[in-house]
């Protein structure tokens, strides 16, 4: 046995090295020795908020002075109405460490402005810091891209957008029940009233 | 003065011939299987070595295969699950089955090849039609998986069982189909996946150029190291540490020196070249020596492809000099 391990240690090594780095990687993410303690405060994020910054897109979602969630409109025509998709709203819960999908207002009028409260948000108090109180800072990054290795031995089939609460390099992934692909996401703010979930 | 001629197809003649065949197998220990699959390779070499009869025989063979594959479209939407399966993975296993067979006897031991490809191909696609027709949920990365991780083992075992090259090829694609999508699947940084990979598939090779597998060894010294090469560069690529790409490329010469392996050599000079077009775009393209810097580098291009000539004919000779290995 010994002579066989020895004659034939760069096959066996070869072999196993995908196999070792499978179970590294497998632990590191399901059993993470973390010095610090996971997020303590809920999140509100976007998600498929790609074109938050075209003057033409008619959707926003923001925080009113008082501090709560808030669905605006802006008009535009017909045509331009139809290529842009509704903003994903989602409420990150620590407790439960999942997140939750925040249903929008329906829009009244599509030929006037409008203003709507968020019903699944009513009387959660928002802060817009970057940082929430703990220390965390809501991340994302893209996975997939992949490389040559990926593309011919079945990498990249998880890839899409991925989001992460940060602090001292430490990431805490937030999970969906199914991975979002598409999207480009922000962050709306830290739930900071610690009544609601 | 005319000779007799021996009449070679009396009765007696043959007799004595069989005769002289008998004693010959007895002292040699030859098999009846060992003198028929001696007389087929001959008669065939007589009939088949010009490459118009084995184009035909290529072509004929793709003709069926393609035959099949329009069978079975042409009639899909009308079958039921079970049909599907059998029509999909029944000649997967049954090519594989002949293939086995094909093995046991000296004969037919060249369609093996064939027999097994068609096999890699058929297989999975009747396991992935198991899999979709029986199974619940949308999760095709584990339906992947498994199909790889089964196929894996099977061709690796009877490998095991045969030391038929090609058994080791098709098992070798199907377990680096498996870890691949377990490594995706365990959430693998694609840096690590990509440079993890390319250098199990160069250790890989490496045992098998060492083996007389080595026929195979060429085309994985050529997916390891384009993969490392590749996966280097999407790491450092428009970042400052981008100069690693030259060692990287460096070393891959080096090591197809030692390994004598031309094709490693392929992928090290172009590489080199790669990085050298990569650093003059990046990095001087927009100074007033570009032209100067242009000139440098055809120089360069013609120094390292006469070194890479060089190099190739020292492996040549090396290898032509190297001991035949078991």
């Amino acid at each position: 046995m010994k002579g066989f391990l020895k004659e034939h240690f760069v096959l066996i090594a070869g072999l196993a090295l995908p196999l070792f780095l499978s179970a590294v990687f497998f632990f590191s993410a399901n059993f993470p020795m973390n010095a610090i303690d996971p997020p303590r405060y809920a999140a509100v994020f976007v998600h498929e908020y790609y074109y938050r910054n075209n003057p033409d897109y008619p959707y926003k979602v923001d925080i009113n002075e008082k501090g709560y969630a808030e669905f605006h409109y802006y008009p535009v025509t017909d045509e331009k109405l139809r290529n842009w998709n509704l903003p994903a709203v989602y409420l990150y819960e620590p407790k439960k460490r999942k997140v939750r999908r925040i249903e929008l207002p329906k829009i009244p009028d599509f030929k006037s402005e409008a203003t709507l409260p968020i019903a699944d948000l009513e009387g959660v108090k928002i802060n817009t810091s970057k940082t929430s109180p703990d220390g965390f800072t809501f991340v994302q990054d893209y996975k997939g891209s992949g490389n040559i290795m990926t593309h011919l031995f079945g990498g990249g089939y998880s890839g899409g957008y991925r989001y992460f609460f940060v602090k001292e390099s430490h990431r805490f992934p937030i999970e969906f029940e199914t991975s979002p692909f598409y999207g480009n996401g922000d962050l709306i703010g830290w739930v900071v009233d610690e009544d609601t979930p | 003065m005319r000779y007799p001629q021996p009449d070679t197809h009396s009765k007696e003649s043959k007799a004595q011939a069989l005769e002289q065949i008998g004693t010959l197998a007895r002292e040699h220990g030859i098999t009846l299987d060992e003198i028929g699959a001696h007389l087929t390779r001959v008669s065939l070499k007589d009939k088949s070595s010009t490459w118009l009869t084995r184009l035909l025989g290529y072509v004929g063979a793709v003709f069926v295969f393609g035959g099949l594959a329009l069978y079975m479209a042409m009639i899909w939407d009308d079958l039921n699950s079970g049909a599907r399966v059998i029509i999909t993975f029944g000649p997967g296993i049954v090519a594989f089955m002949m293939g086995i067979i094909t093995l046991k006897d000296e004969r037919f031991k060249a369609a093996s090849t064939p027999l097994f490809l068609k096999a890699s191909i058929l297989q999975p696609l009747g396991m992935f039609v198991f899999l979709d027709e029986y199974s619940e949920g949308d999760d095709t990365q584990l339906a992947a998986l498994i199909v790889f991780g089964i196929l894996a083992v099977q061709y690796s075992l009877s490998f095991l069982g045969f030391r038929r090259t090609s058994l080791l090829f098709f098992g070798y694609i199907f377990y680096n189909a498996f870890a691949g999508i377990l490594m995706d699947r365990c959430e693998v940084d694609e840096d690590v996946f990509g440079v993890g990979m390319s250098l199990s598939v160069l250790m890989v090779a490496w045992s098998i150029d060492r083996s007389i597998h080595k026929p195979i060894a060429a085309f994985w010294y050529f997916i390891g190291g384009l993969g490392l090469i590749w996966s280097v560069y999407d790491i450092v690529d428009h970042s400052p540490s981008d100069i690693v790409l030259l060692p990287v490329s460096i070393f891959m010469m080096w090591v197809s020196v030692r390994m004598h392996s031309r094709t490693l050599l392929l992928v090290g000079t172009f590489g080199l070249l790669g990085f050298l077009t990569y650093y003059t775009d990046e990095y001087f393209k927009d100074v007033t020596g570009w032209p100067i810097a242009l000139m440098l580098m055809g120089l360069l291009l013609i120094g390292i492809s006469y070194t890479a000539v060089q190099l190739s004919h020292k492996i040549k000779r090396d290898t032509a000099l190297l001991p035949p290995e078991g």
